[in-house]
């Protein structure tokens, strides 16, 4: 299980969404936070594809359950994590 | 914060009385005449002088304009003067100073206590205009009562005032923000302070006077002033460029992210803050930063060709030359650099670079569209409409 942040150093949006991020990941420590670079994680990122724009958060748990691009809120994240992970594991 | 504040206020306040173009010294054995021509009316009527030159072919039509209908048309109430600049050197000089202008442009047209330089189709419609307020007796007397600076004429805070604007929207397009951000993330790695002070504030320096070099060349190019197909070519430039403004915003409204920047000029530009960051040699950083900021800021300067033409134009266009042409693009540089700096000295005393949401990158993105789209309609229908200082 576990939520992968694509961003970028020369993106705004990215930068703002660190913190919810962060926030999540101190929230739900039973889930595995994984941020790569765009730039500086490039050959890692390539599996991925994550398109034209940054930020790009992707849900996994064994495959690809579902991709958010963009702004969003705290909660609008935490929704999608209760409703992709069992209320047992996070 | 409050002193930058002050600084920017005292420098925005200075500039209004440039609009009214400040007055020089009159040469000596010159003085009656220069005050004669400055005298608007005399035996109740105006009089209007024009300095021409016989080879100039701007000057031809603006003696034809003058011959063929002006004198019909205000034959009892104007007295036209006509001087041939290479008979009366001095005398043009002379006024030249008086009213401060400093080129060496030809035709001048003045007309009481205004000056025109250049002449085509829409400086017939201003010096019409300009006759009819005078005949009957009706000045723009749109006056604002301000703290400070008391009562003051709407027009005069007009240039100034679109300057800010222009250069604070131009500010913040992505094009130049997204090479800061980059570069600011990287040197705050670096845990060195004053390291970091040094080559931001080099950076934003360089940027900015790079970006002041290049609204300077372009403003030189528009000195026609009035040469009407170089005003209505600027107003096409601008209203292309705020239509892929508008369409970028509707094609991007939706979204809330950042687009990826091209990858070859990312990784380009990534690749030299990387090496700069490394140096250890501290004045080869310094070079090499500047070097950066230069270079990027000329090739990102074609992205927002758009603002620094139209302001360039609205410069033109006003009449504002020499000094004051100089210290109008210095304020809009001011403003066009004022967020970078804002968001590298908010970086640098918390060592933590603030993400913007795109939200507001995307209205801005919109209203600097629409912006440049009617000010290119204007320049193309109605420059009059955008000549404040007439």
């Amino acid at each position: 299980m576990k939520i992968i942040k694509i961003s970028a150093l020369w993106c705004p949006s990215c930068i703002l969404m660190t913190k919810v991020f962060n926030q999540l990941k101190c929230k739900y420590p039973t889930i595995e936070f994984v941020e790569y670079d765009y730039d500086l994680d490039e050959e890692k990122i390539k599996k991925y594809d994550p398109g034209k724009v940054l930020p790009v958060f992707i849900f996994e748990e064994g495959r690809e359950l579902e991709r958010m691009i963009g702004e969003h809120s705290y909660l609008e994240i935490e929704t999608k994590i209760k409703r992709y992970f069992n209320e047992k594991d996070v | 914060m409050k002193k930058m504040f002050k600084i920017f206020l005292l420098f925005f306040i200075f500039l209004l009385p440039c609009c009214t173009l400040a007055k020089g010294e009159i040469k000596d054995n010159y003085k009656d005449k220069v005050l004669d021509i400055t005298q608007v009316k005399e035996d109740g009527k105006i009089h209007f002088y024009l300095f021409y030159s016989q080879t100039c072919p701007h000057c031809h039509k603006e003696r034809s304009f003058i011959n063929d209908q002006l004198k019909n048309i205000y034959k009892d109430k104007v007295v036209f003067y006509e001087y041939e600049v290479s008979k009366y050197n001095r005398l043009y000089e002379s006024v030249s100073s008086y009213y401060g202008y400093t080129g060496e442009g030809i035709p001048l047209t003045i007309i009481g206590d205004k000056y025109y330089v250049g002449f085509g189709d829409s400086m017939k419609s201003i010096l019409v205009s300009k006759l009819d307020s005078y005949i009957s007796g009706k000045k723009n007397k749109t006056t604002l009562q301000l703290p400070i600076l008391g009562e003051v004429n709407v027009f005069t805070l007009s240039i100034p005032t679109i300057g800010v604007i222009l250069g604070l929207l131009d500010g913040f397009n992505p094009c130049a923000l997204w090479i800061l951000l980059f570069l600011i993330n990287i040197m705050i790695g670096l845990k060195d302070r004053r390291k970091v002070l040094l080559l931001g504030f080099a950076f934003l320096f360089t940027s900015g006077f790079v970006y002041f070099l290049s609204m300077l060349g372009i403003s030189i190019a528009l000195n026609i002033t009035t040469v009407s197909w170089i005003q209505k070519g600027i107003g096409m430039i601008a209203l292309i460029a705020g239509i892929i403004q508008i369409k970028k915003w509707y094609e991007t409204r939706k979204e809330s992210g950042c687009h990826i920047v091209d990858d070859r000029k990312r990784k380009k530009v990534l690749g030299r803050i990387k090496t700069i960051a490394k140096e250890k040699n501290f004045l080869l950083a310094l070079i090499g930063i500047v070097i950066l900021a230069a270079s990027v800021n000329m090739i990102e300067l074609a992205c927002s060709l758009g603002f620094p033409a139209l302001y360039s134009e609205i410069l033109a266009i006003n009449n504002i030359h020499g000094i004051f042409r100089i210290l109008y693009l210095f304020l809009y540089c001011f403003c066009y650099m004022l967020d970078d700096f804002v968001i590298f000295i908010i970086a640098v005393a918390t060592f933590s670079v603030k993400g913007i949401s795109n939200k507001y990158n995307k209205y801005i993105t919109f209203v600097s569209g629409i912006i440049m789209f009617l000010i290119g309609i204007l320049l193309i229908l109605k420059p009059e409409w955008i000549m404040f200082n007439f």
